[in-house]
């Protein structure tokens, strides 16, 4: 056993951030191992860049703490933490070359010349930028601009690499490449990583686990199938992927009460009896006119409907004047038309339940 | 969608400079070649000039070593300004630079133009309030025993220099705010996240793109400092001599028209000279960068 399995190369206790009156982040706890990457994932506001501050010591928290590595770093200055950083704008040295930039954690560090040498060169090889290394930033493009930034970041072997919306300069198919690249250097390099988005493809796509925050907390840590198929909180449920949210009641014995009808509730709900809000994806409503037994069954017309090539966007309208969305793809039978009456089913186990009705 | 009337797209631009470009050409274009003329005419004693031209009013100043003694205190004066201007304006054009909202720091930049708005002589006689023998800075210095007797500020070099940075700079820090500003602040945290201190972080990162408002305000602040004439005539008194007040005493006491215009132009040739260095620096500085 190293020690790094018992305390994980970050660790923030019960963090918390206030700017002014209100909290950016209340009461934080989060925990990486050698070599996982995880996404800070929330809309705008939530302090998931405030987050990232802290662990870079660009903030102090006002409470908490911050470990790097099993040792305390809370208070520490930037300068003395040994955290790689990618800015979201990259914030390349405009004076140096990309071979200067990479090399500027190495010379603070005082790396004799031949060993700087060899290493820069090799971080410049491993984001593919061998032949550029001569290059002012102006004269890079965004890829490999944000690649640079990438090799003056993983060069100083930090214990905990950091990225700040990394791939959001860039245009779609570009980020798609750099998604894949990011992802393979770090693997490689086995450093652990945290970056913030508010793109949840990219967390789906680069994350081992996600963490999903609103209002300076975390609502919900896991991989991105646990916070997609089993969302903790009507939060989660909504920011991740699309999701229709019914009102109705749970009533003893799993009966649920929603939508004009009554369905079985899923089987391992931890909601009380009482007010309820279900949450059901689009792609978990089923419209074949013959439902497999045990499915939540209601009746359903339709109202309109999007062809997007691929799917069909269904919406519909309940008897109690809910609406559900419904994405079917590439129907066998042909496309239903507004107006049609339907059969709306799912599973009972893909439905997900909260308590209240909020 | 009609076009405009060729005739008049072309005449209007010009027709809108004519009034500016009519009073420049009348009251400074005209005077300047009337004064290249009689600085090359030869000086009579008694104020009168022949029109025999002569280069001996440029040769006189450039090789007569009596006015290096000037040449070289304007120098030393206007270095020294420059220097303290430098030394003052940057932190303060940092700060400005990084503070956090706009009306605060508005407030701040009005602040610094203040002594701007004051006239000169004004301002001035001000400065021989605070700097005189028996003046505010003297009764404090003495006052508190950190002297036995009042430092001589007044008909100095160091009372001149005091009274010019305080004027000059506002040009220093406005020349150096709108450039720091344009310094992205993630460059610092970028540096300071690879381990460089807040001095590493300034020598690194800060100065070397702060450069180009380093030029532009020093070159601004070293001119008009170097023509200033009367905040030294006043509160350097009449013992240090400097070239504007040179050209001041040849012209109207001495009444030497033509040697008082031939320094006048050997000193607007050198500041010409400045401004051109300043603005190819500025353009090795961008090649240095590696801009297009």
């Amino acid at each position: 056993m190293n020690g790094s399995a018992a305390f994980g190369d970050l660790e923030l206790r019960g963090v918390c951030k206030n700017f002014g009156r209100t909290a950016a982040i209340a009461g934080l706890d989060l925990r990486l191992d050698r070599g996982e990457m995880v996404a800070l994932l929330g809309p705008s506001g939530c302090g998931k860049t405030t987050t990232l501050r802290i662990v870079a010591g660009f903030e102090q928290p006002d409470a908490g703490e911050v470990w790097l590595r099993g040792r305390p770093a809370t208070g520490l200055p930037p300068y003395r933490r040994d955290v790689g950083l990618v800015f979201q704008s990259y914030a390349l040295f405009p004076h140096m070359t990309a071979f200067d930039n990479v090399a500027y954690g190495l010379r603070r560090r005082g790396v004799a010349a031949q060993e700087l040498r060899r290493r820069v060169d090799e971080a410049l090889a491993m984001v593919h930028l061998d032949a550029l290394g001569g290059r002012y930033p102006r004269e890079l493009s965004g890829g490999q601009q944000q690649r640079v930034a990438v090799a003056r970041a993983i060069v100083i072997q930090p214990s905990i690499l950091l990225f700040d919306e990394p791939l959001s300069n860039l245009d779609a198919k570009l980020r798609q490449a750099m998604r894949g690249e990011l992802r393979a250097v770090q693997r490689r390099l086995g450093i652990t990583a945290l970056f913030v988005t508010h793109d949840q493809e990219e967390a789906l796509a680069l994350a081992d686990r996600i963490a999903v925050m609103n209002a300076g907390r975390i609502e919900q840590i896991g991989s991105g199938e646990d916070v997609y198929r089993r969302p903790r909180t009507r939060f989660v449920a909504g920011f991740i992927g699309e999701c229709n949210f019914l009102t109705g009641r749970l009533h003893a014995g799993g009966q649920l009460e929603i939508g004009g009808g009554r369905v079985p509730a899923p089987p391992d709900t931890a909601a009380p009896v009482g007010p309820v809000t279900v949450a059901l994806r689009p792609e978990d409503v089923s419209l074949d006119s013959v439902p497999a037994p045990g499915d939540a069954v209601l009746a359903g017309r339709i109202t309109a409907m999007v062809y997007l090539g691929f799917t069909r966007r269904y919406s519909i309208s309940l008897p109690d004047g809910a609406d559900v969305i419904a994405v079917r793809q590439r129907d066998a039978a042909t496309p239903f038309r507004p107006g049609d009456e339907v059969v709306l089913a799912w599973r009972p186990a893909d439905a997900v339940l909260y308590a209240g009705s909020g | 969608m009609s076009a405009p009337p060729a005739l008049s797209s072309r005449l209007a631009p010009l027709l809108l400079m004519a009034p500016s470009l009519l009073l420049l050409g009348a009251c400074f274009v005209a005077p300047a070649v009337i004064l290249v003329i009689y600085s090359l005419y030869t000086a009579e004693p008694g104020g009168t000039m022949l029109p025999v031209l002569t280069l001996q009013n440029y040769t006189r100043f450039l090789f007569e070593g009596l006015y290096y003694r000037v040449v070289w205190s304007s120098l030393k004066v206007s270095l020294t300004v420059t220097l303290w201007s430098l030394v003052l304006g940057f932190p303060l054009a940092y700060s400005l630079a990084r503070m956090r909202g706009r009306r605060r720091r508005g407030l701040v930049v009005m602040l610094l133009l203040f002594p701007l708005m004051t006239s000169v002589v004004v301002r001035s006689y001000g400065w021989l309030i605070l700097l005189g023998d028996a003046g505010l800075l003297n009764t404090v210095l003495v006052g508190l025993g950190l002297v036995h007797s009042p430092v001589r500020l007044l008909y100095t070099n160091t009372g001149t220099v005091m009274a010019l940075v305080e004027v000059l700079l506002p040009y220093m820090v406005l020349s150096l705010l709108a450039v720091i500003q344009s310094i992205h602040y993630s460059l610092e945290e970028a540096a300071a996240s690879l381990g460089a201190g807040t001095a590493r972080v300034f020598l690194d990162v800060v100065l070397p793109l702060a450069m180009p408002g380093v030029a532009a305000g020093s070159v601004l602040v070293f001119i008009l400092a170097i023509g200033a004439f009367v905040t030294p005539a006043l509160i350097g008194g009449a013992k240090i001599l400097v070239v504007p007040m040179l050209v001041y005493q040849q012209a109207i006491t001495v009444l030497n028209w033509p040697f008082a215009a031939a320094i006048s132009f050997i000193f607007l040739a050198f500041v010409l000279l400045l401004i051109w260095l300043q603005v190819h620096l500025l353009e090795w500085h961008h090649r240095w960068r590696g801009a297009p």
